[in-house]
């Protein structure tokens, strides 16, 4: 099969909403205002902590506010000079995997994002802002986008275990499994 | 707001010239539009996008329709393989309106190079050191 037509292509992946049993937009705003308008999704890797960290931005641009979003790279200890320059006036910012900062970084983070509005963050463990949200994904979840990508997959249950609940690297596997069969 | 792209044909070899038509109507006033030709690659990982050329249409107006026309470039050409597919396109975006885009082909003879083809796969070892020996 072409990359091109794989139903697991990340281009599809990406316009899988973020969606959990319970999960309520107006509860998620209400702690983060409970919480002084400071927050983090909290979630191990592959559990849809940035899908809902940017669908909540979109929610917030949508409302007409200035917001910025930064992700920090996989042993990024410091923002870089553009990130640092953007979040200096932005009225609600969105940081993607805010553990990587190191303290000095983070220190750096919370200055220049003092004056904001509303600030979210997305972090593999608690500790850096009070956690609004904890991720959690489950095999009858996985087998809900699956279904949404119009494909019948009967191993989801398995399939879930084996990636202990990491929803990306469940998706990357079926994405193999399509394309070895052609 | 209704965008649509018109092309004769999908198919084109370097060179070629890529011509069609784009139009739209709807009731806001679109300040400005473009239709770019652009590639983007398909696949398992993040995906990486160009735009090789843009054509910036004048006074677009809440509806209208317009010819483009853009010459192919000579590189990268389309492909696929099981892992990645590099997928040209045309592309009409209009502000305020959304967009519209149109995927073809630029690639030798106008036909998609296909990475697990055998013609690839059974080619001889393309000797990559001849003619590179010092003397």
């Amino acid at each position: 099969m072409k990359a091109r037509d794989n139903p697991f292509r990340s281009e599809c992946l990406e316009k899988l909403a973020f969606r959990e049993p319970g999960f309520c937009w107006e509860d998620l705003d209400a702690r983060l205002i409970a919480a002084g308008g400071r927050g983090a999704i909290v979630g191990p890797e592959g559990h849809g902590k940035t899908t809902l960290l940017l669908e909540w931005r979109d929610r917030w641009e949508a409302d007409g506010w200035n917001t910025v979003c930064v992700r920090t790279e996989r042993g990024q200890r410091r923002l870089g000079e553009a990130q640092r320059r953007g979040l200096v006036s932005a009225e609600t910012v969105f940081a993607d995997s805010a553990e990587q900062l190191d303290w000095i970084g983070w220190r750096e983070f919370l200055a220049l994002t003092r004056s904001a509005h509303r600030v979210v963050i997305t972090t593999h463990r608690p500790g850096r802002f009070a956690p609004v949200h904890v991720c959690r994904t489950s095999a009858s979840l996985l087998h809900e986008l699956v279904n949404e990508l119009h494909v019948a997959e009967n191993d989801c249950q398995s399939l879930w275990h084996r990636h202990r609940g990491n929803l990306r690297n469940a998706l990357r596997e079926l994405y193999d499994k399509v394309a070895a069969k052609g | 707001m209704n965008a649509t792209i018109t092309l004769p044909k999908t198919d084109f070899a370097a060179g070629e010239t890529i011509s069609g038509v784009v139009s739209w109507h709807g009731s806001q006033d679109v300040r400005t539009a473009e239709v770019r030709l652009f590639w983007q690659t398909q696949g398992k990982g993040s995906n990486d996008v160009g735009v090789a050329a843009v054509e910036t249409l004048d006074l677009p107006g809440p509806s209208g329709q317009r010819e483009f026309s853009f010459v192919a470039p000579p590189a990268p050409p389309s492909f696929s393989g099981q892992l990645i597919s590099l997928v040209w396109g045309v592309e009409l975006v209009l502000d305020p309106g959304g967009s519209a885009s149109q995927n073809i082909v630029i690639a030798p003879g106008g036909k998609e190079i296909l990475l697990n083809h055998p013609e690839w796969l059974e080619m001889d070892d393309p000797s990559p050191t001849k003619g590179l020996q010092s003397s």
